[in-house]
């Protein structure tokens, strides 16, 4: 540009030549067009540039590059720890399917499994293997981790958690809490699902799918249920080699049934479903003929009430492992009732609720 | 003769690194692709990550006859394609016909032929800052008015239009080898 323009500029050329400028606008980019060859030759190239610009086709989008590579990278750095824990889950798959025939038995034991881990780390660590059998055990892993493992089921675990990722495998039904520690992320391995824990409560359960009306066990459903934090619920795919995934956030629950690669999102789950491992009920709308089922099953609580409307009200709370007259004298202040209890006997007396209110 | 390469057109990756360079390279105009079908930046991303990912899972046993980038534009059309199959996709498809019955009555094939000036302008919109690339795309290929643009990324009409100014200062510079002259009658006009 020559001299003599300081107040014309690529943005008001732009407006002149789209036709946006006003009259002073054009008359100013007029006389400098014509103070000069060489200005007119660049309102010249800045137009080229528009119309050629404008062919693109796509269009460009405006993208950060670098921000993008971030991202990938460290989605590479993620699926390297998952790429060497599906190295044993797939070996152990091939392995376990024999193991299935053994029969109806809810959870399956498989002590092959715990051969393939040793034989493909080929490390000397020990690994522990713990059975729970009629009663529900309490245990906590070499990093702090507490595991509540439901009847018949089975955790293996190294003895030291010596590589990048702390990882165990499960058989059967178990409650975790897991230390947090970012630099070792804690994977589950549960039947062909994995669970990569980005710091957290939350429980698993294999579900045996029967094939057609027979008795042997074709397979496993396996769900996760989150209690607190995130989880990262996978499976691999064998032939392709892709990661299906699904993040489960606090309250959220997925399963990954038997045969299927993607784990899918399933609805609230059951009320009761930590109460093996910690006698927690947790409540969330729920209506208190359920709650009281849940009572009687539990504490063995004869419940009676004033007015079947009682049952209409719903209740969301969440009790840890709190004696059946607490819950019931929180239940009775919350709907404004009253409790009359002998032994195990209690009387609800109050108005209930309408169902339209719910 | 040399066979040309274009750099991150071969599938040799061999490192995290050579996967870099291919990601880098394609990122951008695969984005531009994939916003084609979908209309949405952010989905578009996510289709590219997914294909790039996918590559560099199976960078071993990944064999591509033809160029890598034909592998990966097909791979995001089908990805798009998945996308707005899922969607609930009448509407959308039938809009996605007429989009491509609009103007741009290109192939595939043709997009893989970039002439140079195509190239270099891409390359060029590329290489700007990322808030003064928005702006000129923004005004470009967007239509938006400067108050439009302003208010789409929360800075003020000066900012856009100085920020609009120095793109096109950039890409002028840039692209002044490349630009063909228009013939025009356009001297003449002024000339009196």
């Amino acid at each position: 540009m020559n001299q003599n323009q300081q107040d014309i500029d690529e943005h008001l050329l732009l407006q002149y030549l789209l036709g946006n400028a006003d009259k002073e606008l054009s008359t100013a980019v007029e006389a400098w067009l014509n103070a000069d060859k060489a200005n007119r030759r660049y309102l010249d190239r800045l137009e080229s540039l528009w119309l050629e610009a404008g062919k693109l086709s796509p269009a460009p989008v405006a993208v950060d590059v670098d921000a993008a590579w971030l991202k990938m990278s460290a989605r590479i750095e993620q699926s390297e720890n998952v790429e060497l824990s599906a190295g044993i889950s797939r070996k152990i798959t091939r392995r376990r399917i024999g193991a299935y025939l053994l029969g109806a038995a809810a959870m399956i034991i498989v002590l092959v499994g715990i051969y393939s881990i040793y034989r493909l780390l080929g490390k000397p660590v020990k690994q522990i293997e713990l059975t729970s059998g009629t009663v529900v055990v309490h245990d906590t892993l070499p990093d702090g981790t507490l595991v509540a493992l439901n009847k018949n089921s089975t955790l293996v675990f190294p003895e030291v958690f010596s590589n990048k990722t702390r990882e165990v495998k499960l058989t059967g039904t178990a409650f975790f809490e897991v230390k947090h520690n970012k630099a070792h992320p804690f994977v589950v391995h549960a039947g062909n699902a994995g669970i990569l824990v980005l710091g957290t409560t939350f429980s698993i359960s294999m579900l045996p799918v029967k094939a057609g009306n027979s008795v042997t066990v074709a397979g496993m459903d396996v769900s996760v249920s989150v209690t607190e934090g995130r989880v990262l619920l996978f499976s691999i795919d064998k032939r392709s080699g892709d990661t299906a995934a699904l993040i489960l956030n606090t309250g959220e629950n997925g399963i990954l049934n038997h045969g299927a690669v993607q784990p899918v999102r399933t609805g609230t789950s059951s009320a009761d479903r930590l109460f093996w491992a910690n006698r927690t009920l947790d409540f969330s709308r729920t209506p208190l003929s359920e709650v009281f089922g849940y009572l009687r099953k539990y504490y063995s609580a004869n419940i009676s009430f004033s007015d079947p409307a009682i049952l209409d009200c719903r209740i969301s709370a969440t009790f840890v492992d709190e004696p059946v007259d607490r819950i019931l004298s929180v239940i009775a202040a919350s709907f404004n009732m009253t409790l009359n209890s002998r032994g195990n006997n209690f009387h609800l007396t109050g108005h209930g609720c309408s169902k339209e209110n719910n | 003769m040399n066979t040309a390469t274009v750099p991150g057109d071969s599938l040799q990756i061999k490192s995290k690194a050579d996967f870099e360079v291919l990601f880098k390279t394609h990122y951008s105009p695969l984005c531009a692709y994939a916003n084609g079908f979908l209309r949405d930046k952010d989905a578009a991303e996510e289709v590219v990550q997914e294909v790039m990912f996918r590559i560099w899972t199976c960078r071993n046993t990944l064999a591509i006859e033809s160029s890598v980038r034909s592998y990966l534009y097909r791979a995001v059309r089908n990805g798009c394609l998945n996308i707005l199959k899922h969607l609930n996709v009448r509407d959308e498809y039938k809009s996605f016909r007429e989009r491509q019955g609009e103007a741009t009555q290109r192939s595939q094939e043709d997009i893989m032929i970039l002439s140079e000036l195509e190239q270099k302008i891409r390359e060029a919109i590329d290489r700007l800052p990322l808030e003064r690339r928005r702006v000129f795309i923004l005004s470009r290929y967007d239509g938006l008015t400067y108050n439009q643009i302003a208010e789409k990324l929360n800075i003020s009409v000066k900012t856009v239009e100085n920020q609009m100014g120095k793109a096109l200062k950039t890409l002028r510079t840039e692209l002044s080898d490349y630009l063909p002259w228009l013939i025009l009658f356009f001297y003449d006009v002024f000339g009196k």
